[in-house]
């Protein structure tokens, strides 16, 4: 019955059947042909998942990303990030990735992250002379970042399915969010040496406090949510709501870059995001109600524990099935299928959970960038107008480097759990 | 048929406006509850149900209106690969496919509703059966724009 399940699903996925309604149906047949649970369930559960104050982060997180990008705050960043290192080798490229790292502290989405930065920075690198398949590389590999530093709509999604601390996952995130940008940096940096990439005419003092004094608002931003949240004066939605009432009041305000009108746009684009998402929690919920019922999760722990009792194997394994997973399905409807079956798998094996769903996060985040289907890639490669192919072999040297920062990830927990402790 | 598209355009318009509204009221009711909570030290009552029966309609109602501008996630990857006409008869066994599922939603959703309708919600004592009866209504309307979707696509592959 069990097996039948995940073959409907998969032959579902196979034909293009949305991944929402491929949830929804390969459960509700199983259910109709094999069981007998009254119908009404498939409602029940579907409200159930969605009626989620902690999840009412995922729209805000998503509006205030919205609010920036439109806002006229992921500029001023950039212009900041310029003056500060922008005039030594390899700046801009330096500051493609910065800049990355701060957006990501407001939005919660790679994808975002990719756009708003890469649409400035993509064109001011080659006119700088940086080749132009390496500038759309650095935009796409630095906007994985956007789902690893808090806050993450992905380690969100993670908290609710694990029924782990959303607060505590954003703590965890940090350092490796760090590490990832860090590491990016260097390879930018090795490549611009090598080529001979920027340099330039130094800015002035005068320069660097008016972008500073420019840029005040916007770096203000991440403090205020990420303050809120570690400092136990907000929940994670709470933070995200004052988020959005903060890039409106900037956006339309004090930047005066949004208009009234661009505001139908930012909701409308937001609503369908949000929902997208939101639609497959409600029938992943019936698919992982037949899951618990026939205790599935459990006996696939067994199996596995059956084969071998080693953390490390089973996490190798885990990294694999996730890269590849994410290569061609979306990171959010990963984590919200696979969160439940694989979470009770390795708590069975002793790893801690908040771990767990940094190690998930950053694997799906990689994914996003290995061909063939790495949405980053394609998000990069259409506002740069690059060839798909070769923005690939141009992400490569950064791609090794970020498969490598898994593995330090994955097998020294502390980068992690240091701060929660 | 050009009817029925021209219908669904408005029908699509009216969600629109009413997904932006409520999402704009979700953000004002979770920023009141934050306001009242830590300025006036005066947590309200009924701001969380509130804001979580509005996210359940933007989900359900935002579910159907992405459905007509095709924003819902699938693997099109191997379907890609596969002969045009192939792909065509794949395309109306996928939908009827789907159209099972929001049958679906559409009965149970309904017989939720009715048997709920006696039921008040806690703190703003609304009848539940009409917090459910977006399950339904959301139902029909990912049909039609299902419809809509399809029928677009099926005369871009004639054309």
């Amino acid at each position: 019955m069990i097996l039948l399940l995940f073959l409907t699903l998969l032959l579902l996925l196979f034909i293009n059947v949305p991944v929402a309604v491929a949830l929804g149906l390969s459960a509700t047949l199983i259910f109709v042909y094999a069981s007998d649970v009254p119908l009404l369930i498939v409602t029940q559960k579907m409200f159930n998942a969605t009626d989620s104050f902690p999840l009412m982060a995922v729209p805000f997180f998503i509006l205030a990303g919205k609010l920036m990008e439109s806002g006229g705050i992921s500029r001023r960043l950039v212009n900041f990030a310029n003056t500060l290192v922008g005039p030594v080798r390899g700046g801009l490229a330096i500051v493609s990735i910065i800049t990355c790292m701060f957006f990501a502290a407001i939005s919660g989405s790679a994808a975002a992250t990719t756009a708003a930065v890469g649409s400035i920075l993509i064109p001011a690198m080659v006119k700088k002379g940086y080749d132009k398949d390496f500038s759309t590389a650095i935009q796409a590999s630095g906007g994985t970042i956007g789902v690893i530093i808090p806050p993450s709509v992905p380690l969100i999604l993670f908290g609710v399915a694990a029924g782990t601390s959303i607060k505590d996952l954003f703590i965890a995130g940090i350092i490796p969010g760090i590490l990832i940008g860090t590491s990016l940096v260097i390879v930018a940096l090795i490549i611009s040496l090598k080529k001979g990439y920027g340099g330039g005419e130094k800015s002035t003092f005068q320069q660097f406090i008016r972008s500073f004094a420019d840029a005040i608002l916007a770096m203000l931003m991440p403090v205020i949510i990420l303050g809120g949240i570690y400092g136990a004066v907000f929940t994670p939605t709470e933070a995200a709501v004052v988020a959005v009432v903060y890039g409106l009041i900037v956006g339309l305000f004090i930047y005066r870059e949004i208009k009234l009108k661009d505001l139908s746009r930012i909701f409308s684009e937001s609503v369908i995001t949000t929902s997208v998402i939101m639609f497959i929690i409600a029938t992943a919920s019936i698919f992982g109600f037949l899951l618990t019922r026939e205790r599935i999760p459990q006996q696939l722990s067994d199996l596995m524990l059956g084969f071998t009792d080693s953390p490390v194997i089973t996490l190798l394994v885990i990294n694999v099935l996730l890269l590849i997973v994410g290569t061609f399905m979306e990171t959010s409807a990963v984590i919200i299928i696979l969160t439940p079956i694989l979470a009770p798998i390795v708590s069975a094996m002793g790893i801690d959970l908040v771990h767990f769903g940094i190690i998930m996060v950053v694997n799906l985040a990689v994914g996003m960038v290995t061909p063939p289907v790495g949405i980053n890639l394609f998000v990069a490669s259409n506002i740069a107008n690059v060839k798909f192919e070769r923005l690939v072999y141009a992400t490569l040297p950064f791609l090794l480097i970020l498969i490598l920062d898994i593995l330090i990830i994955t097998f020294i927990p502390e980068i992690s759990l240091f701060l929660l402790k | 048929m050009d009817i029925f598209l021209k219908a669904v355009q408005v029908i699509n318009t009216v969600i629109k406006y009413f997904l932006i509204l409520m999402m704009f009221v979700m953000v004002v009711v979770v920023f009141l509850q934050v306001v009242y909570r830590f300025v006036l030290d005066n947590p309200l009552a009924w701001t969380e149900e509130t804001a979580r029966y509005l996210l359940v309609w933007i989900t359900f109602l935002g579910a159907a209106y992405a459905m007509g501008s095709k924003a819902h996630i699938g693997v099109d990857l191997f379907m890609n690969m596969l002969p045009k006409s192939l792909r065509k008869i794949l395309l109306i066994i996928t939908t009827l496919l789907s159209l099972v599922f929001f049958t679906v939603m559409v009965t149970q959703g309904y017989i939720l509703s009715q048997r709920t309708m006696m039921q008040t919600s806690p703190a703003m004592g609304l009848p539940m059966g009409y917090v459910y009866l977006v399950i339904p209504i959301s139902g029909v309307l990912l049909m039609i724009n299902l419809l809509y979707t399809v029928i677009g696509d099926l005369r871009g592959e004639e054309s």
